[in-house]
């Protein structure tokens, strides 16, 4: 794959350890075709693009299982990845695809937290093949901050739920960290866990920040916000009018790339931790950042990992860069993606990010806390 | 009751003349002057019902509120008051409220206090250019939740852009962030005006979320809805009313970040397809009503998306319904279909 970068494993995949093979139990959730405001179609792909330069094949699971903070969670999702003759090396390619999430677990009734990783390059013809038959349940794939056209763009209300297979064509015409996530009853879907990272490499393929910036680790962290009484509630709750909770929502779970503070503080001292970055002192890292929730959150980097310098923000390069000084901190709200960059001159073990989140409500305008995480940086 | 009664009944404005535009409106239009005026506004604080959304299950229901109208009767959000910078700006203020209400601008030292039952006019000299809200400040921010705020629109001198060497735009758009818990409408109700010097903000629990007033698809209309050809920049100025943290999120472009709170970008400006809204924020940017830059081939026709706040609770109404929220639409490569009579 000719990637320069060296990759320890650390927090390059996206795809966190808990959905491995479980089961969520305990809630009915059989698909009723045809409801409110549900525009269920499969048609064929406009235009199809013969020969795509790069394709993925995702199918649906809602009956996953995530251990969060020792708490098991109940995750929908999707399974698959890279079609194709590129498929086979992935393992070391980073990035690609999370622990387990490559295939489909459990005959394809459960998969990781979040999905596995869509990783294309700049100017490629990309296909997200689409299938949604699991548990007779439609579903969309949006790939946030990616601009298609409208019938590509997963938002059924402008065009359609899939309930088969559908292939999604775009292409990719700027570099940047992007996410996928499922646009049928967002609002429960996203909360679910129907979320992965999406990766649009330059054109010279892993290696660069999306300005160029060459890097020599690089970490993909999804940082999310979990209500578990959202957690066990059918695909179409509230679709059709009354009440589903859904205007209130108060998570007593974070988690960083599907790993709550317990698992993190387990995975930090692993021989290749899944989530923690690992280093070399002297290393440039790249750390893209992925806000996945849906309340407000803070990122603190601990002064031992110096001045923090974003490069890119929702996808696009910032016209300058903008340096946070060690100890600095980002705040951010639902969605937003960040590419930090930052050298680790400083040995240490357990170098801590911290992640504040806040109340949504704030009608006097401060902001209340709700919760935090600890992300870490191993420096060698 | 259907608001979109509201674009048609409601203030007359006439295109390009400094005064109250109704503040369920989004399209202003605007003519650039050379020279100062002097702006005669009247407004009224009253309170009463103000239509909620019915949700897709079409329940018919209310909240009690307290607005800034143009007239006697409750009105959802006050009417914006668009001038130019250097203008004489008269209010009149005819508060009917049993409470004293207050007259703040965001940004600004402007801060009115109007006596319960009074009628009051002040002045004040419109500001630099930019968008601004004015609200009842009192109570933690209780009283503007509770209806009581509108937006400013504070245009340069001699020129169309939201400062001058800002970017030129094609249309610009006026979108209100707010939120409602009716609950808080019910204490009102029943305990009187005098109840929001009790009511503890951090009880907000909002279950109505809006854009100008409305919940989509009350959104998709020609007023509302962002719509241009290929190439019609469209400026947007956001204001957050509501008592919620948003984070709006834009389909189809990025949006340009042109200024945040009237700090102005001059040069090389930000893309972004999120918008972080705290509340009083007011951030203007520009949608650039490009082709869809990662469609494969390129699109042809209209293309429809969402504008929809990705803090996805305000997506629903009344706890569910999806997506019948703080959400709009964006039409490329269509205008809007009754421009000539905006
Ligand atoms: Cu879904
Ligand atoms: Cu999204």
């Amino acid at each position: 794959m000719g990637r320069k970068n060296r990759n320890r494993g650390g927090g390059g995949e996206m795809g966190g350890m808990g959905g491995m093979g479980g089961m969520g139990g305990g809630c009915g959730n059989v698909g009723i075709l045809g409801n409110c405001g549900v525009n269920i179609q499969a048609p064929a792909t406009p235009n199809l693009d013969p020969n795509p330069d790069i394709e993925y094949a995702l199918a649906t699971f809602m009956q996953g299982s995530a251990t969060i903070d020792g708490n098991a969670v109940n995750i929908w999702g999707f399974n698959g990845g890279l079609v194709g003759a590129g498929a086979g090396g992935m393992g070391g390619m980073g990035g690609m695809g999370g622990m387990g999430g490559m295939g489909g677990m459990g005959g394809g009734m459960a998969g990781s937290f979040p999905s596995p990783a869509i990783r294309v390059r700049e100017g490629q013809v990309v296909h997200t093949r689409l299938t949604a038959m699991m548990m007779m349940v439609p579903h969309t794939i949006h790939h946030h901050g990616i601009e298609p056209d409208a019938f590509n763009d997963g938002v059924g209300h402008y065009s359609f739920d899939v309930f088969g297979t559908y292939t999604y064509q775009w292409r990719a015409s700027q570099a940047g960290t992007y996410f996928y996530h499922c646009h049928v009853n967002t609002v429960l879907h996203a909360e679910m866990g129907m979320y992965g990272a999406l990766i649009v490499d330059p054109a010279s393929g892993p290696g660069s920040a999306s300005d160029g910036t060459s890097y020599d680790v690089e970490a993909i962290w999804a940082v999310d916000d979990i209500d578990q009484a959202w957690h066990c509630k059918p695909w179409n709750a509230g679709l059709c009018g009354g009440d589903a909770g859904f205007h209130n929502f108060n998570p007593d779970l974070f988690c960083i790339t599907g790993l709550g503070q317990a698992e993190l503080d387990a995975d930090v001292g692993a021989a290749t931790p899944a989530v923690a970055i690992t280093a070399n002192q002297g290393d440039r890292v790249l750390l893209r950042y992925i806000m996945a929730g849906y309340v407000p959150q803070r990122v603190t980097f601990h002064r031992d990992l110096g001045d923090v310098t974003i490069v890119a923000e929702d996808g696009r390069n910032l016209p300058s860069r903008r340096t946070i000084s060690a100890g600095g901190s980002v705040f951010m709200t639902a969605a937003e993606r960040y590419e930090f960059i930052f050298t680790t001159d400083n040995a240490g073990t357990e170098i801590p990010i911290d992640i504040e989140f806040y109340n949504y409500r704030s009608v006097s305008g401060s902001l209340r806390s709700i919760g935090s995480i600890r992300g870490y940086v191993n420096v060698n | 009751m259907d608001r979109r009664k509201f674009l048609k009944t409601g203030l007359a404005s006439a295109a390009g003349v400094a005064g109250l535009v109704a503040g369920t409106t989004s399209l202003l239009t605007w003519s650039p002057r050379t020279h100062a005026a002097t702006v005669n506004v009247n407004i009224s604080a009253v309170a009463g019902d103000i239509p909620l959304h019915a949700g897709v299950d079409n329940v018919a229901r209310s909240t009690y509120m307290l607005c800034f109208s143009s007239n006697s009767a409750p009105q959802f959000h006050g009417p914006t008051i668009l001038c130019q910078e250097g203008d004489t700006v008269n209010v009149t203020l005819n508060n009917t409220l049993a409470i004293d209400t207050v007259f703040a601008v965001t940004g600004t030292g402007i801060n009115e206090s109007i006596g319960a039952g009074n009628n009051s006019t002040f002045s004040f000299t419109a500001p630099a250019p930019g968008t601004y809200i004015y609200h009842d400040n009192q109570n933690s921010g209780v009283n503007r939740v509770m209806g009581l705020n509108g937006a400013l629109v504070v245009m340069p001198n001699s020129s169309n852009r939201s400062f001058n060497g800002g970017p030129t735009f094609t249309r610009q758009f006026k979108w209100a962030l707010h939120c409602l818990d009716p609950a808080w409408g019910e204490t009102l109700s029943a305990d009187g005006h005098n109840a929001v010097n009790s009511i503890n903000p951090d009880s907000f629990n909002p279950s109505f979320f809006t854009l100008n007033g409305f919940s989509y698809p009350e959104t998709h209309n020609p007023d509302t809805d962002l719509e241009g050809n290929i190439g019609e920049a469209a400026l947007i100025r956001l204001i957050n009313t509501g008592g919620m943290i948003h984070s709006p999120h834009f389909h189809g472009n990025h949006v340009e970040i042109t200024s945040v709170n009237r700090n102005n970008v001059t040069g090389e400006r930000k893309e972004k397809d999120i918008v972080s809204m705290m509340p009083l924020d007011a951030r203007d940017v520009i949608y650039p009503f490009k082709t869809p830059p990662d469609a494969w081939p390129a699109a042809s026709g209209a293309q429809r998306y969402p504008m929809h706040c990705h803090s996805e609770m305000s997506q629903t109404t009344a706890g569910g319904s999806y997506p019948h929220g703080l959400h709009a639409g964006i039409i490329i490569g269509q205008s809007p279909a009754t421009e000539p009579e905006l």
